[in-house]
């Protein structure tokens, strides 16, 4: 067993009298790529901001890349990469003059920066752009020039605060491409996002974060089995005792109310179970008006673990999520 | 030796060059300054003053001269004002993030920009006098070259001075001006020294 590279246990940070991270605890496995889901506003950048020691360490203790972070920031600052939340390129520098400034910011030797600039130019595929301004980069390009910085020292973490926040759908797989590829090199990957495919695509485990608490933790399959195999919408003539006879089902795990309608949570394949939950309602004399079957989601599971819908208040449409970043 | 600073310094001379409008308007300006009101206030000045007997023993310079000297001091103030300012931008962009979360020590930060900020002053000083001698300032009159030279080593050495001592203080505010990050009191907390 090896040192987990990421242990925070109990971290807790609180902007004056708001308490924007409630004492958190988890571990990043050497080489994994981990991953926070949670709601705009749930914590996710206040915590990478103090693993980063951007922030000052509050509460709780937090050992990245093998350092403390209260006590040994500058060894941590030396051993990990980040691509924050917001774009932070300058705007009137071109790409090569980006990294060859933050090669140098970390003291890196003149012919080694040139090497690893090729390189990595080379990965993000922005040689054609070496000497474009960055101001004249799309928006992807822009995310994969950062992400080429914060390659750059050659982190032990590279820490991703919503690396495709507002970026097509085309250019988001683009990007997980990289990041995969990256990971594949042997880099450990903590990224946020409020995107709950990009959590289930890309990563080994997934903590689901909601107002500063970590609520569960663990691979996404596990995470939605824990919903039982499959989920069954009915709408009925009457939902109560509809909800009351599945119950009494053993392969029916759960029922959740909805405002119309109910969810029944089932432990085996749906599909064969459906007629004999159609036979068993009809039985009972109850109509279906609508019936479907579906495999969870990873929004089944956040709305399973926090009893709300990401979409409803935290999450915002990709475009608004943008700009409000690019102005913050 | 940690030579970090310049780094930051390699930066800002970079987006000086870039920035066009600025590069220009901070080179042209105190120029046009001098050939618009110099040479028409001068004009007057002379005129007025012809009648004046010289005070014995104190030498007799134009009022373009005069003028040229005022000049460098007021763009000097000005660079050096908006140089330290320009910090105030990087935090308000986010672009500080990436140094304040890299290795390099803090006060390394302000080292770069100021020495930054008196290059930009050394050049629009010299500019100043370049052209200041070419629309008829006698800034050097029955010196010998070794004299010239010492002035000149003088001007400059007044200007570092005095842009250094602006550029602190513009700094200095630019960092403690309040902003949406968060990250205020820890730069400050660097700056003293950890
Ligand atoms: N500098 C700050 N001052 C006060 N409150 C803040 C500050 N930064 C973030 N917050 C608040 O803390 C909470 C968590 O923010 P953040 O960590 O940015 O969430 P996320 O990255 O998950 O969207 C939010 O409610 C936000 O309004
Ligand atoms: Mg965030």
């Amino acid at each position: 067993m090896t040192e987990p590279i990421i242990e925070v246990s109990n971290l807790a940070h609180r902007y004056g009298d708001f308490e924007a991270v409630r004492g958190i605890s988890f571990s990043v496995e050497r080489g994994e790529i981990f991953s926070f889901l949670g709601p705009n506003g749930a914590g996710k950048s206040t915590a990478i901001n103090v693993l980063t020691t951007l922030l000052h360490l509050q509460r709780g203790s937090a050992r990245v890349a093998g350092f403390d972070v209260a006590t040994e920031p500058a060894r941590v600052r030396e051993s990990i990469g980040i691509v924050f939340q917001e774009v932070t390129l300058d705007r009137d520098m071109t790409c090569w003059e980006i990294l060859e400034f933050h090669g140098s910011l970390y003291r890196m030797p003149h012919q080694q920066r040139r090497e690893r600039i090729d390189e990595l130019l080379d990965l993000v595929e922005l040689e054609g752009k070496r000497d474009t301004l960055t101001k004249h980069l799309s928006g992807g390009m822009k995310r994969r020039l950062e992400i080429a910085r914060g390659l750059m020292t050659r982190p032990k973490v590279l820490f991703l605060d919503e690396p495709t926040i507002g970026l097509d759908p085309q250019t988001r797989r683009r990007m997980w491409d990289y990041i995969k590829s990256v990971n594949e090199e042997g880099t450990t990957i903590f990224l946020t996002t409020h995107y709950m495919d990009e959590a289930d695509h890309l990563s080994n485990r997934v903590s689901i974060i909601d107002h500063g608490l970590i609520i569960a933790t663990g691979p996404a399959w596990e995470l939605k089995n824990a919903l039982g195999e499959d989920l069954i919408y009915l709408e009925t003539s009457d939902d109560a005792a509809a909800g009351a006879a599945l119950r009494g089902m053993p392969e029916v795990t759960g029922v959740q109310e909805k405002t119309r309608g109910f969810i029944a949570h089932v432990s085996q394949d749906g599909s064969h179970l459906l007629p004999r939950i159609m036979e068993a309602l009809q039985g009972h004399g109850i109509r279906i008006h609508t019936v479907n079957l579906k495999k969870p989601s990873m929004d089944d599971v956040f709305v399973h673990f926090t009893g709300r819908d990401l979409r409803d208040e935290g999450a915002e449409r990709p475009g608004a999520a943008h700009s409000r970043a690019m102005r913050r | 030796m940690h030579l970090g600073f310049l780094t930051i310094y390699w930066r800002d001379m970079i987006r000086f060059v870039r920035f066009r409008t600025l590069l220009i308007s901070s080179l042209v300006q105190p120029a046009l300054w001098m050939a618009f009101f110099g040479i028409a206030m001068s004009a007057n000045f002379t005129r007025l003053t012809t009648d004046i007997p010289p005070v014995p023993g104190i030498p007799n310079v134009g009022y373009l001269t005069f003028m040229a000297a005022g000049v460098i001091a007021m763009t000097t103030l000005f660079t050096s004002l908006f140089g330290g300012m320009i910090l105030l931008f990087d935090k308000n962009w986010g672009l500080m993030r990436e140094v304040m979360a890299s290795p390099l020590p803090r006060d390394h930060i302000i080292f770069g920009i100021a020495l930054s900020g008196m290059t930009k002053s050394f050049i629009q000083a010299v500019i100043i006098m370049v052209f200041g001698i070419f629309i008829g300032a006698e800034f050097f009159q029955g010196y010998s070259p070794v004299e010239v030279t010492f002035s000149i080593l003088g001007i400059l050495l007044f200007v570092g001075i005095f842009s250094l001592g602006f550029l602190f203080l513009s700094a200095a505010i630019a960092i403690s001006l309040e902003t949406p990050e968060p990250s205020r009191s820890r730069l400050l907390r660097g700056c003293r020294g950890s």
